[in-house]
């Protein structure tokens, strides 16, 4: 009868997806709130080996009935140990003096509250300006995603010896610079979220743009930028309308992620999705938060992306629709002058008033080496050149990395022959 | 309905339902026609008859090895799949994973040194307990294990002595 009962404790459905994942980062935030940033590589220890004990131990013995509490609670017995086995945690913090075990107890609090708590100042902790965008990326998915080093690679398409080097790096010049893990007094708050509001943006973007073949991996990093920026939208000192206006912005891309991939992985431009497939809870969540958004007197380029990302999950093509947002990206690039922003205007302009407006616009542009600036063109000429077309589809398909797209453009030529 | 189950002349069963098998809807041999029925209570006899148990160790290359959160809950999954199939058809006896922290390793000379990593290149990780008619099934078991996705890994499958007078 054994048998029976332990047929129903390996039960999957009590495997929350993602679950160690999720709570690797929640265990190092509390730990490294608790005794510091120089507690960093231990805390990255404590948790690793708190999973390896689960692996070893639930497959035999049966999921236990409260998964994150057996985490949580063999986490800090492993902590306890370490600390009281190294008896360095009175050079770690001079403000902890802990005698006993019960006094540790109360220092490692697993609670929900404090986990948030945690995570928000480990986010400002490690999106500081001492180190690189790059580096607050990579530090950000390995320690507040619980990324794995081989999946950080993937990501940003390098190997692991590069990111291992960059994080450890990273991780010094934060020891160095004797960055503290507390809450950003409100002075300071203003300029310190910018740039944890730009590392978000840029970690969604490496997710929704990625250059890896990985669609999963590619998910992930929006879900988790998504679920960070939440986090600061959850506190009161952090819940700005620049923060909800990344929140609009993320959820109306992020309702398009199913309807990007048809079945195969390849990808499904705009123009031929099928709008059913648009998250609709999460288009409702955009515009909630960019209603939220716009609650201050500032219009940040956030504002106006969020507001084009708007438009675009309005599926029917009218011109009340391209025009602003041909309007909105005119503004945008007022504030925002990157190469991006010019092409995308371009394409707007391009719905408005046709190729021959567009072109002329593009051929002012300086010569950009990426695979959107050659399909850009490449679109554009279909109407007007198709020799030329093709060599820039060419053009684009020798430039990008991803499988997908070069099965995309490829597909551009062979219409470009049929319609001859 | 009643089954009964003549064996060699001999009455073995008669009762209405097969108690040899404790989850008739999980065991693949479970069959509702009351021919089958019988052979499936004869079937369980005679496995129970003559089944061995058999120990499959998971022997690593590198028990060091550190893995990602998510690597680690997939190997979990896998683990509970391959042992979950095993329980299914009654053949898992018992297991332990065993934690590399804190291992020693005791020399003839009785010099303990902490192990198994260093001149040992290899280190158990777990093992389970199966009954199987043959070796040969014990390998199948011994197969699935998702230890063998890690290269340099292996396992290893040994038939436990039985204080029987047989072996």
């Amino acid at each position: 009868m054994v048998f029976i009962k332990f047929l129903k404790t390996v039960d999957h459905s009590a495997l929350i997806p993602h679950l160690f994942r999720t709570e690797y980062s929640k265990i190092i935030a509390v730990l490294c709130k608790t005794f510091g940033m120089d507690f960093l590589e231990s805390a990255e220890d404590i948790a690793s080996e708190t999973f390896s004990t689960a692996m070893l131990t639930w497959p035999y013995k049966g999921i236990p009935p409260h998964p994150t509490a057996w985490l949580y609670t063999v986490a800090k017995n492993k902590a306890k140990n370490q600390l009281w086995r190294s008896r360095k945690f009175n050079d770690l913090s001079k403000d902890i003096k802990i005698e006993n075990h019960e006094m540790m107890d109360a220092y490692l609090d697993l609670s929900n509250h404090n986990i948030k708590d945690s995570q928000l100042q480990m986010l400002f902790a490690i999106c500081h300006p001492v180190i690189s965008v790059e580096s607050q990326i990579g530090l950000a998915l390995r320690i507040l995603c619980g990324f794995g080093i081989d999946e950080i690679a993937t990501a940003f398409l390098t190997n692991k010896e590069t990111i291992n080097k960059r994080l450890y790096r990273a991780k010094e010049k934060l020891r160095e610079s004797d960055i503290q893990i507390c809450p950003p007094n409100d002075p300071e708050i203003e300029a310190r979220l910018e740039t944890v509001i730009t590392t978000l943006y840029l970690l969604f973007n490496e997710g929704y743009y990625s250059e890896t073949n990985d669609q999963i991996i590619r998910e992930d990093l929006c879900a988790e930028a998504l679920r960070l920026a939440g986090i600061l939208s959850e506190n009161i000192l952090t819940n700005t309308s620049e923060v909800n206006a990344l929140l609009a912005l993320m959820n109306f891309q992020y309702s398009r992620i199913a309807a990007r991939k048809n079945n195969l992985g390849d990808i499904i431009l705009y123009d031929d999705q099928d709008d059913d497939l648009w998250d609709q809870v999460c288009i409702q969540k955009g515009v909630v938060y960019l209603h939220k958004a716009s609650t201050g007197d500032k219009v940040s380029s956030l504002h106006l992306e969020a507001t084009i990302a708007w438009w675009h999950t309005q599926k029917e093509d009218t011109k009340e629709k391209w025009n602003s947002i041909l309007m909105l990206y005119d503004h945008l690039l007022k504030i925002k002058n990157t190469n991006w922003v010019a092409l995308h205007r371009i394409y707007a302009m391009y719905k408005i008033s046709g190729y021959k407006a567009a072109i002329i616009e593009i051929e002012k542009l300086p010569r950009l080496e990426n695979q959107y600036y050659y399909t850009l063109l490449g679109e554009l000429y279909v109407h007007e050149d198709k020799s030329k077309a093709r060599a820039y589809f060419i053009k684009a398909i020798q430039i990008t990395r991803l499988a997908q797209e070069k099965k995309l453009l490829e597909k551009k030529i062979m219409t470009l022959s049929t319609s001859d | 309905m009643i089954v009964t189950l003549i064996y060699k002349n001999q009455l073995i069963f008669s009762r209405d339902d097969c108690l040899e098998c404790f989850f008739p809807k999980q065991c693949p041999i479970f069959i509702t026609s009351i021919v089958m029925r019988v052979n499936h209570i004869f079937n369980h006899s005679k496995t129970n008859y003559i089944m061995e148990e058999y120990v499959l160790i998971m022997r690593h290359e590198d028990g060091a090895k550190v893995a990602s959160p998510e690597q680690m809950q997939e190997w979990m999954k896998q683990t509970m799949d391959w042992i979950g199939s095993i329980v299914a058809q009654n053949k898992f006896v018992g297991g332990t994973g065993l934690p590399f922290d804190e291992a020693r390793v005791i020399n003839h000379d009785k010099i303990v040194t902490n192990g198994p990593f260093g001149d040992l290149k290899e280190t158990i990780g777990g093992f389970i307990t199966v009954k199987a008619e043959s070796i040969e099934e014990a390998v199948a078991f011994a197969k699935g294990c998702p230890v063998l996705q890690g290269p340099g890994n292996t396992m290893e499958v040994r038939r436990i002595a039985k204080n029987d007078g047989v072996h």
